[in-house]
């Protein structure tokens, strides 16, 4: 391990130090293409896809180093992940919206989380989430 | 005025991310190891608790002992981030031990304590309401616990701006008593309370944004943050951390 991070870390001259920085510069770009893919491919999982955009930002920022400006790869992760960010927020907020108008989605919906959740909901807290569901917002009564 | 110190935070942040280009995994995992220990001691305590009083206080006890011990922690942690600035070479984890040695350890933890000791004080409302001394309901108790917890970050805050650079002061004066410390961190402090708030503040939307990327992005801003803080220690007495950039290239032997 001690030589592992000799090697790694130390004798940081220029050459080795931008070296470095562009692999994180690079990072940041897979992380923005990996929130997009997650995104448009994997679609059911918009969480993950912010979660990612948000690290190329992180990513893209910490890769400028010494520098003033950030690199056009970093730019475009930034960029990947901030539409990724919004489609993320977007998609996630619509499907809360859906769940809180639609009657028959929320039953439906809460049918399967109830099949999935509701024994282990009900031995931790006492009751299910379609009774939780049911308590604050109505419309899952068919559910139970 | 105004410009100069923002200038300054910006040189700061430019100088720290620059820094621990290629070194950032072993800054995470110092910053790791040093918070799982932490962690893995205090639920350790947390062992102690039955829901008596007496186990409470017990945990108590056992709780600021911790705290105390965690002083030498973290004086390790300050020690590798200021040789990480520094460029001195080989930069191991092993720094972050620094703290347990003999002459060291006692020092630590003294500097640790009036972190502790305040933080006692400001909770002792809370600590009171828990033994039940006086008769709240449980919504009451939760919403003043809060407040208290509140004033104790703003009041630890407060007390960071004086003592703050204490333990960096250590790691380059061990031979130095804690009142000589305390009193060198009151003089370096002196004038740049202003600097070391806006250094915090200009790190919030980097925490906001490694918050966001499910806390794991936190490993990355703690090394940030600490290698920002190490720099400014630096710029408090003068020295010029190490930059790759500037460093004189070796001449190609005959």
């Amino acid at each position: 391990m001690y030589t592992f991070y000799r090697k790694m870390v130390n004798n940081m001259d220029k050459y080795l130090h931008e070296e470095y920085r562009l692999l994180m510069v690079r990072r940041a770009r897979n992380f923005g293409v990996a929130s997009l893919f997650f995104l448009f491919l994997l679609f059911s999982f918009p969480i993950v896809a912010g979660f990612l955009g948000f690290f190329a930002i992180l990513f893209a920022v910490l890769s400028k180093g010494y520098n003033d400006k950030m690199d056009r790869e970093a730019a475009f992760g930034v960029k990947l992940g901030v539409v990724s960010i919004v489609i993320s927020i977007v998609i996630t907020a619509s499907a809360y919206i859906k769940l809180y108008t639609d009657e028959d989605y929320r039953r439906e919906t809460f049918t399967y989380i109830d099949a999935l959740y509701g024994e282990q909901y009900k031995d931790e807290f006492g009751v299910t989430p379609s009774e939780l569901v049911e308590k604050w917002i109505g419309g899952t009564s068919n559910a139970k | 005025m105004q410009n100069e110190t923002l200038q300054f935070i910006k040189d700061l942040n430019k100088k720290a991310r620059g820094q621990l280009i290629g070194r950032y995994n072993v800054a995470i995992f110092v910053i790791m190891t040093v918070a799982f220990i932490q962690f893995i001691v205090l639920s350790m305590t947390e062992g102690a608790y039955t829901g008596s009083a007496s186990s409470y206080l017990l945990r108590l006890v056992i709780s600021i002992i911790v705290d105390l011990l965690t002083g030498a922690l973290i004086f390790g942690k300050s020690q590798f981030f200021l040789n990480l600035v520094r460029g001195i070479e080989p930069i191991t984890p092993k720094d972050m031990f620094a703290g347990f040695k003999s002459g060291i350890i006692d020092k630590a933890i003294c500097i640790q304590a009036f972190y502790t000791v305040i933080s006692l004080i400001t909770s002792l409302p809370s600590i009171l309401l828990s033994l039940g001394m006086f008769e709240i309901s449980y919504e009451e108790y939760r919403s003043i616990t809060a407040v208290i917890s509140l004033i104790n970050i703003v009041i630890l805050f407060i007390e960071k701006l004086f003592i703050g650079l204490s333990f960096y002061i250590l790691s380059d004066n061990p031979e130095m008593s804690v009142r000589e410390v305390i009193k060198k961190s009151f003089t370096l402090m002196q004038n740049k309370k202003g600097r070391l708030f806006l250094i915090y503040l200009s790190s919030l939307p980097l925490l906001i944004l490694s918050i966001c990327a499910f806390f794991i992005g936190c490993l990355w801003f703690l090394s940030f943050f600490e290698t920002m803080l190490a720099n400014f220690y630096l710029s408090t007495i003068g020295e010029e951390p190490a930059n790759p950039f500037t460093r004189p290239e070796p001449t190609p032997e005959a």
